[in-house]
């Protein structure tokens, strides 16, 4: 996996018991319009995985496949070794507190301040002593920075605050795999800068495993260990950010360096330009 | 933890508002006159004609409600509508020579069934019939009967003319 | 022509649809109420969300819609020389059809709105995907309380709608166009049965599991978009003034 990108279509990594989360082969529509087809990913325990690819190409549908939010149409979904069609109601819900993930929004309940936000997964799961509860979310608030804004509430926060305190929120029952939907979009480059370590640092201080979707190249390339670029419904690429850097596929370079024309092309379908222009003239 | 007790002690405050004001209109604009199941006695009275009236309807003397009519049936084999009136046990000294009339109520009212006493010295018992009716008037046997009488009269009036 | 009919069968298959999706909403929601019913203080928050915070407004449309009672009334009443029976006339309109069918509406304006916008608010910011991924089932910690709160808060604004309706028909035709005080009370304790009251109650419970059914489904299933949200608010009270309206005319055809 580490020395030669892979080409689109190529079958997954072998071992699975090195793998968090995998996807073999699979697809996925929506209303007749093919989100993925024959789609193979593998998320390596340990790392930050990045999934990146222009807007569209259903980078959310794969977290939802993740999630057992969304049923794949065939192929497999395996998280943890075992396929996530295949889980009761009970066991998905108890694989579920077993992941946390971070919400484009942040998905914060509006009606609770910022300490409730984080103490709803433990309120809803455990029956913890308060005292108890409160020490895990103040510890959980201190590892995003946000200790101090526990009383705030969750309308007041800024966009980089709500972030932070969703992620609080992911990690307060001491997940396994993180999930991250977007977490750059629309933030300053100091929020951003804070965002980005806080996902590398928790990645490696709680031992867990992280999956970033995104399209900020340049921010996930400094963090990420290893990156798939999704494209069309498959895997156009795939390795370390260093190794897409080179990659010789126009459409990767088009993306990793952010060129205006290339395989994605710059002007939408139109009809010839000067014909336009004179046939407009000639009605006149 | 201060806000959700200030809305426990609203809701709480709604709650009994919404609860006292069931209890208003139950106990406030109904009619709680007769919870007649026990302190009351039957009287029964046959009827050619009992008109509107209906079961529930009141049973009073002297304007005073002191029943309800019960129920009202229909003999096969009189031919007369039976009716059975409720008397609240309090009053217990009619005399059995009372007759019991259909009235009607106001321009509009329905129809209740009203007791002019008598002058016996005995009092209706229990299950009792009662002899003195008035039955309902019909309003198409009052225009007949005025009719009829007008034509008597006109005839009466006529004859000497026509004798001549 | 074709086309025209072509969009009625659409409409047709659409209405359908929703009403099939409604119905097995519906059987979900009362299937998980037993159990929200445990976690008490959801519900109560609810209850104080539907019910304690539309009593301003109930109150003061039922005083003023008893005022507007007591002047009408009158006025007609007179007409016959009858205007002792304003009590009778009052009570009764208002205990079997005024009470129930105005608190409905204004509830599925103001309780109604609310719930289906929240809802709503919460699809479109992913907060409810957000509670699934936390293995919250949404449904029991946020749509069901809402239900049964509605529920609960719809008889009891009924009865305090009827009752300051009452005194506003008090107000105007005793206070101040002198119908005699104890023939009002005395008239309507004649006439009014507890099977009215009854009528009255009946009514006020099936319109609130209606108009909060149809407030929770919106908001619910509403696009994850602003307007998405604000669409599904606009339903919530047309379609609950529909239903509420057509319920109506058949309780009261199966109670008379």
């Amino acid at each position: 996996m580490n020395q030669t990108p892979k080409p689109a279509g190529a079958a997954a990594p072998s071992v699975d018991a090195d793998n968090v989360a995998a996807l073999h082969g699979v697809d996925f529509s929506i209303d007749g319009k093919v989100i993925f087809r024959g789609l193979d990913i593998a998320i390596r325990r340990g790392e930050v995985t990045a999934i990146m690819g222009p807007s569209g190409t259903g980078k959310t549908t794969l977290l939802r496949l993740i999630t057992g939010q969304l049923r794949a149409d065939s192929g497999r979904v395996l998280v943890e070794g075992r396929d996530v069609a295949g889980l009761s109601r009970r066991e998905l819900y108890a694989m579920r507190r077993r992941m946390g993930m971070l919400f484009q929004n942040g998905a914060l309940l509006t009606d609770l301040d910022v300490f409730e936000n984080v103490a709803f997964p433990l309120r809803e799961h455990a029956q913890l002593p308060e005292r108890l509860l409160r020490n895990i979310v103040l510890s959980k608030l201190q590892a995003v920075g946000l200790r101090g804004a526990a009383q705030l509430r969750a309308q007041q926060l800024s966009g980089g605050m709500a972030r932070r305190v969703a992620l609080a929120r992911a990690i307060v029952m001491d997940p396994q795999l993180l999930l991250y939907d977007e977490p750059f979009a629309g933030l300053d480059p100091i929020s951003m800068g804070v965002v980005l370590r806080l996902i590398r640092s928790l990645n490696d201080a709680l031992g867990i495993s992280s999956v970033v979707v995104t399209h900020d190249v340049r921010e996930i390339s400094q963090i990420a260990d290893s990156s798939y670029i999704l494209s069309g419904g498959q895997v156009v690429a795939s390795g370390t950010p260093a190794e897409l850097r080179e990659h010789p596929s126009p459409v990767v370079h088009q993306f990793m360096d952010g060129l205006a024309d290339g395989p994605v092309s710059f002007h939408y379908p139109a009809p010839d330009y000067p014909a336009q222009l004179l046939d407009r003239s000639e009605g006149a | 933890m201060r806000q959700s007790r200030a809305i426990d002690v609203s809701t709480g405050l709604f709650v009994l508002l919404g609860f006292a004001a069931i209890l208003f209109l139950v106990t406030q604009i109904t009619n709680r006159e007769f919870s007649l199941r026990s302190d009351s006695y039957r009287l029964v009275a046959q009827y050619e004609n009992v008109g509107g009236l209906k079961a529930g309807a009141p049973v009073s003397m002297a304007g005073v409600t002191i029943g309800r009519v019960e129920s009202i049936g229909y003999d096969m084999n009189l031919f007369k509508a039976i009716v059975t009136l409720r008397i609240d046990a309090r009053y217990d000294a009619i005399p059995n020579d009372s007759d019991a009339s259909i009235y009607t109520a106001g321009l509009l009212g329905g129809q209740y069934v009203g007791i002019t006493p008598g002058n016996s010295e005995d009092a209706y018992r229990d299950g009792d019939s009662v002899e003195f009716v008035q039955d309902a008037i019909v309003l198409e046997n009052l225009i007949s009967k005025y009719l009829f009488s007008q034509a008597g009269k006109d005839k009466a009036t006529e004859a000497p003319a026509t004798q001549e | 022509m074709i086309g025209l009919l072509g969009e009625l069968t659409d409409s047709l298959r659409r209405f359908l649809e929703r009403l099939g999706a409604m119905t097995r909403f519906f059987g979900q929601v009362l299937w998980q109420s037993p159990a929200v019913l445990l976690r008490f203080r959801l519900v109560v928050e609810q209850v104080y969300n539907t019910g304690a915070l539309s009593l301003v407004i109930i109150m003061t449309c039922g005083l003023f819609v008893g005022m507007v009672l007591g002047l009408q009334g009158h006025d007609l009443l007179q007409r016959f020389g009858s205007e002792e029976a304003l009590g009778t006339g009052a009570a009764l309109s208002l205990l079997k059809e005024l009470g129930p069918v105005v608190t409905a509406l204004l509830f599925a304006g103001r309780a109604g709105t609310a719930l289906a916008s929240e809802l709503g608010l919460m699809r479109a910011t992913d907060q409810l995907s957000a509670m699934e991924v936390m293995a919250v089932d949404p449904m029991r910690r946020v749509v069901v309380p809402r239900f049964l709160g509605g529920v609960i808060a719809m008889p009891l604004l009924t009865a305090i709608f009827i009752a300051v309706a009452l005194f506003g028909v008090q107000l105007v035709g005793v206070q101040f166009l002198g119908v005699d005080q104890g023939s009002f009370w005395s008239q309507m304790r004649g006439a009014v049965e507890l099977a009215d009251v009854n009528e009255g109650l009946i009514k006020g419970v099936t319109f609130g599991i209606a108009c909060s059914l149809i407030a929770v489904f919106e908001g619910y299933n509403a696009e994850p978009t602003a307007e998405g949200v604000g669409r599904a608010t606009t339903r919530t009270v047309v379609i609950s003034a529909v239903v509420t309206l057509v319920l109506d005319y058949i309780l009261t055809a199966l109670m008379l």
